[in-house]
């Protein structure tokens, strides 16, 4: 089982484009289990699945110093810790300090991070244009990654 | 006698809410004892106007990640009261469900990760994933186990969609009923009573600090008041809902961007201790023998044992949904559909605790079934002036202490309201000017 998870708040500009990616897969046909989860802005929700040692891709809005709409894929590990830090929750627990935490409680999983560069994360604003235009490519990025995964458990 | 002290406790970066906690004293004179409130204020009552009633319900479940589910019902009943819309009791069951698995999710994660850190003065959680794994693991267990209850009851384990004004739009079947209570009574008992036993152990390390101040929590007197009741003041009693701007009355002051409330006194508090000490009679009675373990007796004007309260809260909501699970399996689930036929338009006021304390929601709707006006209050704003007061009685108390052992203690005593900007005052980097 592969999990999709949307992080971000719907009321919180680009910061939704986490679940609004969420909600369009759900009308994608997965030829493989896979689990869609809207995770909301709660980082202990993340910290839960990480630790459930299955596959993980989450989607997020990053502040990267790229174009809004800029898509950037990349595995959650120590080297790329510092682009994880991007990457914020509540609570005062970012993804970075999640999956450290997640590690010392031994967790296994791989995780892929698809982080979007957002224009406004403004309460109140909707999605801007720049992350609407994205969106297609997102749903592409995460179709891949998932075949990815498929593909490694069938060599498997 | 210490005479001067200056504390600025600053944080801007990384977290949903800002708070600054400040102090100035001078020549043994408190001038300044203050939670500072710099978050930009986000007009959530903005947001909803204009919106039908069928959206009001989801938007407001956003507006915080953690009480996203408490928004939801108590909006959920704001909107019922305002259209006219009846429930049925199975209705009141299941969202009594949701409200105790979110009561329980957020209680034992800020108690066990947010404030136990405080008791053992090691900063913050991470440092308790190598110490004390076993507690860590077991409160992750219990939230998952409210997400499954959300998974079951509404549909999704974050963010509910299947509970809609006047109803549930897919209903649990037996069998995934009989499924979470074989959990609750399985591991998410032994778990909370593990829970407990760990906070037991910690009980020397809470400050030893006593203010007696006006509780109020929604009071119900056939059970623990969470989902519905009165307003009730320790002071003065029971109070309809309708009534709430009498008890909230709302100030500006000027080092906050949130509003404070006060009603009989200078301030007042709500969240897990306002309940035990209004409610504790209605307790189930596990969590009185865990209120008895944790030392905590009706009242108690010690703002720190509120995680302590939070916990003995977890251990109810527990034996309160295996309690309300039973009701529903012997009875079996009726396929009813919402009513969702508004029989008048107009203005509805709802209340209900969420894990921070009493929340209310007062819509007004037109004709067309949108919302016209909105107003909010939420807990945390509730508490601010209560945080005031006990640093104000606090630092005199502890004024000889070392500097770092004071701060220590009034960021201790801001994460002890559990409230949504607990996480920045977690991360403050602390400034001392002599």
């Amino acid at each position: 089982m592969l999990k999709i998870i949307g992080l971000g708040n719907i009321l919180r500009g680009d910061d939704g484009i986490g679940p609004a990616v969420i909600e369009e897969l759900r009308t994608v046909k997965f030829t493989f289990p896979i689990e869609l989860i809207d995770a909301g802005g709660d980082a202990f929700n993340i910290l839960d699945q990480m630790i459930s040692k299955q596959p993980l891709i989450l989607i997020d809005c990053a502040r990267m110093g790229e174009k809004p709409g800029e898509i950037v894929t990349f595995k959650l590990d120590q080297v790329n810790l510092k682009w994880a830090e991007q990457i914020v929750s509540l609570h005062g627990f970012g993804l970075s300090e999640i999956y450290q935490m997640a590690q010392h409680l031994g967790a296994d999983a791989e995780c892929t991070i698809i982080a979007v560069e957002p224009k406004s994360i403004e309460f109140n604003t909707g999605l801007s244009q720049e992350i609407r235009m994205s969106i297609p490519r997102i749903i592409q990025t995460v179709i891949q990654e998932s075949k990815n995964y498929a593909q490694k458990n069938i060599n498997n | 006698m210490r005479k001067d002290l200056n504390i600025d406790v600053h944080h801007i970066t990384r977290v949903e809410g800002h708070g600054n906690i400040v102090v100035d004293m001078k020549n043994g004179r408190l001038k300044t004892a203050q939670l500072e409130i710099v978050e930009a204020p986000r007009y959530f009552e903005a947001m909803l106007k204009g919106r039908n009633f069928n959206e009001v319900a989801i938007i407001t479940s956003r507006i915080c990640g953690i009480c996203s589910l408490g928004h939801q019902m108590t909006s959920l009943k704001a909107t019922e009261a305002a259209l006219g819309l009846e429930i049925s009791e199975q209705t009141k069951i299941l969202r009594k469900i949701l409200v105790n698995g979110s009561t329980f999710q957020s209680n034992v994660l800020h108690a066990l990760f947010l404030a136990t850190p405080d008791f053992l003065n090691v900063g913050s959680v991470f440092p308790l994933v190598d110490t004390h794994k076993d507690v860590v693991l077991a409160a992750l267990r219990l939230k998952r186990l409210a997400n499954d209850i959300g998974d079951v009851i509404s549909g999704r384990a974050v963010h509910p969609i299947s509970c809609v004004p006047g109803g549930f739009t897919k209903l649990p079947t037996q069998q995934e009923l009989k499924g979470l209570l074989e959990k609750l009574i399985n591991e998410g008992k032994p778990d909370a009573k593990y829970a407990v036993d760990v906070m037991a152990t910690l009980l020397d390390k809470i400050p030893d600090f006593k203010r007696e101040t006006e509780y109020i929590s929604v009071y119900n007197d056939k059970e623990y008041g969470l989902y519905d009741g009165d307003i009730c003041s320790s002071d003065t009693g029971l109070y309809p809902v309708e009534k709430y701007l009498q008890v909230t009355n709302e100030f500006i002051v000027v080092h906050s961007t949130s509003k404070h409330a006060r009603f009989n006194r200078n301030s007042y508090m709500v969240g897990a201790l306002a309940r035990f000490n209004n409610s504790h009679k209605l307790l189930k009675p596990e969590a009185k023998k865990a209120a008895q373990k944790l030392g905590l007796n009706a009242p108690n004007y010690n703002p720190y044992m509120n995680s302590l309260a939070q916990m003995v809260e977890v251990v109810h909501c527990i034996d309160d949904t295996i309690d309300l699970i039973t009701i529903l399996l012997d009875c079996t689930i009726k396929d009813e559909k919402p009513n969702q036929e508004p029989t008048r338009y107009g203005r509805g006021i709802a209340t209900t605790e969420v894990p921070r304390g009493i929340l209310f929601h007062d819509y007004t709707y037109n004709r067309q079934g949108s919302i016209e006006t909105a107003n909010c209050i939420i807990p945390t704003g509730q508490n601010l002036a209560n945080i005031d007061d006990d640093m104000k009685k606090l630092i005199p108390e502890i004024i000889d202490e070392p500097k770092e052992q004071i701060t220590h203690k009034l960021e201790m005593l801001v994460r002890a309201y559990d409230p949504c900007i607990s996480c920045s005052v977690h991360m403050l980097d602390v400034e001392f000017i002599e």
